[in-house]
This record gives structure tokens, sequence and C-alpha cells, in this order.
């Protein structure tokens, strides 16, 4: 599950391009759109982390995780397990699990590198939550894996990675995201084509 | 050296962890070039590649002849792993299986056959 320092890892390099952006801007001779892009890349990157932190700020503990291992063409079962600080209403279906499959590969020369990226599936399914969330809450969840996806691979350059993301649609708070990897193996669902 | 040896398997589609069989050729076992050779040496692989840097898997390496060649085949077989990327042709990450039978003969450019397969996840039950 992504955890939150890499949300605040995201408001820190926020600032820093804010602060970039700003310097260029007040330059004297800084070029202005660079410093309009740092200053938008920034407040984009901060203002994602700082969502996410505040809509986990309203739960004493949060987990989300798949229970094994699946097969291509099986189900994924996984579980989401809700403690809420306060009674939180939610919005009426709203909330959705998100089955994404992704490709990458990474082209590496001298020092700089980059990353190519190709999602291969996207798959929504509603997420039926209780109105109200005021107790502590678990949940166990199931969402098909189709047979033609690739199956994890995590090689030294490349890598198929395979993810669910469940989004808790929150009454006037911003949405909790929590996402996990799913390990799909090389196996085939007898019952799948 | 085109006809000097070629590569041939008993299929041309696998699952993970099947055994892939086939045979080394030699079609004119009497060729002056196969008195030289030192060994012949076979390989089960999967490249990687695309839009990133490239990356080999061997999963099966192995010398199958020593000395000079005098048979018209070399049988060999060799398991695929249980785990392990499947063929694959994406946009940005390509996965190719193949065998490749190489023969090494002293002062001289190494002759290499590549046989390429599909592999695909293995059916449960």
């Amino acid at each position: 599950m992504r955890s939150s320092g890499q949300h605040v890892l995201g408001i820190v390099l926020g600032a820093v391009l804010c602060v970039v952006g700003a310097g260029a801007l007040f330059a004297s001779d800084g070029p202005l759109v660079v410093g309009v892009v740092f200053l938008v890349l920034g407040l984009v990157f901060a203002g994602n982390g700082a969502r996410h932190l505040l809509a986990r700020s309203a739960f004493e503990q949060l987990e989300f995780t798949a229970l094994r291992p699946v097969a291509l063409g099986g189900t994924a079962e996984l579980i989401l397990s809700l403690i809420p600080k306060r009674p939180l209403t939610l919005t009426p279906g709203g909330s959705k699990v998100t089955l994404t499959c992704t490709e990458k590969a990474v082209y590496s020369a001298g020092t700089s590198s980059r990353t190519y990226t190709d999602v291969l599936l996207t798959q929504d399914q509603p997420l039926e939550l209780p109105a109200l969330l005021s107790q502590p809450f678990e949940q166990r969840l199931t969402v098909a894996v189709p047979p033609h996806l690739p199956p994890t691979w995590v090689g030294k350059h490349n890598s198929f990675v395979t993810e669910v993301a469940v989004r808790v649609d929150i009454d006037g708070w911003p949405d909790l995201v929590l996402q996990t990897e799913l390990e799909v193996l090389p196996e085939l669902e007898a019952k799948s084509g | 050296m085109d006809n000097l040896f070629s590569l041939w398997l008993e299929r041309g589609a696998y699952a993970l962890g099947d055994e892939v069989r086939g045979r080394v050729l030699f079609p004119d076992p009497r060729h002056s070039t196969l008195e030289k050779v030192r060994s012949v040496k076979l390989q089960l692989r999967a490249r990687v590649h695309g839009s990133g840097d490239s990356e080999t898997l061997v999963v099966h390496d192995e010398q199958l002849h020593v000395g000079p060649l005098t048979q018209e085949e070399l049988p060999f077989e060799a398991r695929l792993p249980e785990r392990g990327p499947v063929s694959w042709q994406g946009r940005h990450v390509k996965v190719n299986w193949e065998v490749v039978a190489e023969l090494d003969i002293p002062w001289a450019i190494d002759p290499k056959r590549v046989a390429p397969f599909e592999v695909r996840p293995r059916r449960r039950g």
C-alpha cells in the first residue's frame, strides 16, 4: 500500500518546484515560461500530496492488501480495513475499485534515464460501502483479473505490474485513495479461455 | 556456412514449466568446417527489449557437444521455469523467447542459429 511518506515527498517536491518557479519569475532576467511551468507543476504536486494526506487524516487506521497472488482469469481477493477517527458520510455510489495493469521500460544513457509507461488495462467496478462510516469497517473485495494480461514480472529495466486501487468518496472531504500491488501469477485459471 | 547447421524445435509454443525439445541438425556431417568445431553451445533464453534497456534472461545454458562433429543431429531438452515472463509484444516492452545454438570454431566467427518460440502462462489444474 502507498504510504504517507510518499505523499509527504510529493509535498516537498511540489514546494521545491514552487520555490524554483517563483525564483525564475521574480528574477529580472529569468525566463517567464519556465517560472510559470515550475510553479504550476509544484502546485499540482504539493496539492495532490496534501489532498491525500488530508484524506488519510480522517482515519485512525487504513489497510488495503491483497490476500494472495491470483492467476490470470481468476478472481483476486483483497481486504479493505478502515477505522475512522470520527463518523464520516460517504457519497452513495461514489466509491469504486480500479484494476490497472501497466508495462514499464526504463532507458538509461549515462546519468540520465527515461521511463516509458503504457497502461494496458484500466477496469473500474463500483464499491458498495455503508452511507455512514462510524465504526471500524472491514470488507473483503473481489476483482476479476482478465486472462489476457501479462503476469507480474519485474526485471532490471522492464516490468509488468498490476495494481488495485480503491477510491472512497467522502462527503465534504477529499477522496481517500488506497492502492496495492497485486501479484498476477503466470498461470491461467482452468475455466478461462 | 549458411547450410552448415540448423535448429529444429518440436513445437512452436510452450507453457511455462514445459520441457522444450529439439535438435541441432547438420545436413552434411562431413563438411570440413565441422571437423574444426570445438564445442556446440545451447542457450534457452528470453530477450526483453523495447523502449527501455534490453535484458536477457538465460534459463538454460549448456555445452551440448565437445569436439569435432560427425553426427547428423544433436537432440536437446531444457525445461522452462515455472515463473518468468511470458511472450509479449507491447508498446514499450517485448518479450521474445528463443533457443540459440552456437558452434565454437577456433579462429572463425562462431556461427549461430536462433529458433524463436512462444511462451504462454501454464494452465491450472
